[in-house]
């Protein structure tokens, strides 16, 4: 096999989310430029090996390539600021799904807490039953939400979170230490503890956001390779926040 | 002096070449680099990923033209949204050459 077929070959090995029509499309276009630049190579006076060799060392890392290509086909961020706003949005939509849940329930269990002739109300565990459904719910739709967001690099980013959440609580009780709030509100600290517990949470619970990840991301290649000639994903209706599916007349 | 295009350059060069002729992938980095007098490299491994990117925007739109003699090439060209976009890129990257050059070419004020 020479260089530009093993290139080619490579690169097509990681053209996994599309359909086959597309993937035999960019591969041509690649060919065509490859060709034409090695007979410019040749034309300068270099042998044929040496011509194929140089024209696929200037497109770098099939990988990457592929990968690149993948990523513009499926319309997902490639910069850092787009990767880093779909995190931020994960996380805002966990964070304040988990604060509708567990912010009542602490407050109950305070307040029933306090009194002393005040048994622990039935209607308290009915909370806590439901806000440990709601987070096994929320963190695998917060999966399932970065890997649409994300596409190839979701599962990826998910299996940094513990890193990232353990960091994020570590900077809660940094900040309690300098800033407790419990000398201006009594049981202030509370606030502290509950925001330092949700990430906490989210360490815990990442095998689910992991499942979520995984599972969508399966789904999602599985679909995106079905495309018929001619359809491409609408990046906007493409497994959205509301789980649509839309392709588009290309 | 060659220098490598930032990762944001390069939609816009390209947008610039197929908006003077349409024209297939191979030929807009030859063009880049010739218009350039090679001080621009164009990384072939970020050129087409580039082309899918306007491509999906709608700013460029590719066709496969058949050749007799020569394998298929794939060929864009401009939309009217590519042409509005050029335009605006073109006036913000003028304005800034301006002003990098007024501060290059320029002196100190007194204290």
């Amino acid at each position: 096999m020479n260089p530009l077929d093993e290139f080619l070959d490579r690169v097509g090995g990681h053209l996994r989310s599309m359909p086959g029509w597309k993937r035999e499309e960019e591969l041509r276009e690649l060919r065509s430029h490859l060709e034409q630049r090695v007979e410019d190579f040749e034309h300068e006076g270099l042998k044929t090996e040496e011509a194929q060799a140089r024209a696929v060392e200037a497109f770098g890392s099939p990988k990457a390539l592929g990968g690149k290509l993948c990523d513009a086909w499926e319309g997902v961020p490639t910069s850092w600021r787009g990767i880093a706003a779909g995190v931020l949005k994960t996380i805002t939509i966990w964070f304040v799904a988990q604060m509708v849940w567990w912010t009542p329930l602490v407050v109950l269990s305070h307040l029933a807490s306090i009194s002393p002739y005040t048994p622990t109300p039935t209607y308290l565990y009915i909370f806590l039953v439901f806000a440990l459904l709601s987070t096994l719910v929320v963190s695998i739709y917060c999966g399932i939400l970065l890997s649409s967001l994300l596409g190839r690099r979701g599962p990826m980013v998910v299996l940094a979170a513990p890193f990232l959440a353990a960091l994020l609580a570590d900077v809660v009780f940094v900040v309690e230490h300098y800033i407790p709030v419990e000398l201006y509100v009594p049981e202030g600290n509370m606030f502290y503890q509950q925001v330092a517990g949700l990430f906490l949470e989210l360490l815990f619970t990442f095998p689910l956001w992991l499942l979520g990840a995984a599972m969508f991301r399966i789904i999602q290649v599985r679909r995106l390779r079905s495309l018929p000639r001619g359809e491409v994903p609408n990046a906007k209706g493409n497994f959205g926040p509301f789980l649509r599916f839309k392709s588009r007349k290309g | 002096m060659k220098r490598d295009l930032f990762k944001g350059d390069l939609p816009v060069l390209i947008l610039a070449v197929v908006g003077e002729a349409p024209c297939h992938g191979y030929a807009i980095a030859r063009e880049i680099e010739r218009r350039s007098e090679g001080a621009l490299g164009v990384k072939e491994g970020a050129l087409y990923p580039a082309l899918r990117v306007l491509e999906s925007n709608g700013a460029i739109v590719g066709e496969w033209q058949e050749q007799v003699g020569t394998p298929a090439r794939k060929i864009y060209k401009l939309t009217q949204s590519g042409h509005a976009e050029l335009e605006k890129a073109a006036t913000s990257w003028r304005s800034y050459a301006r002003s990098f050059e007024r501060v290059l070419g320029g002196s100190n004020e007194p204290a």
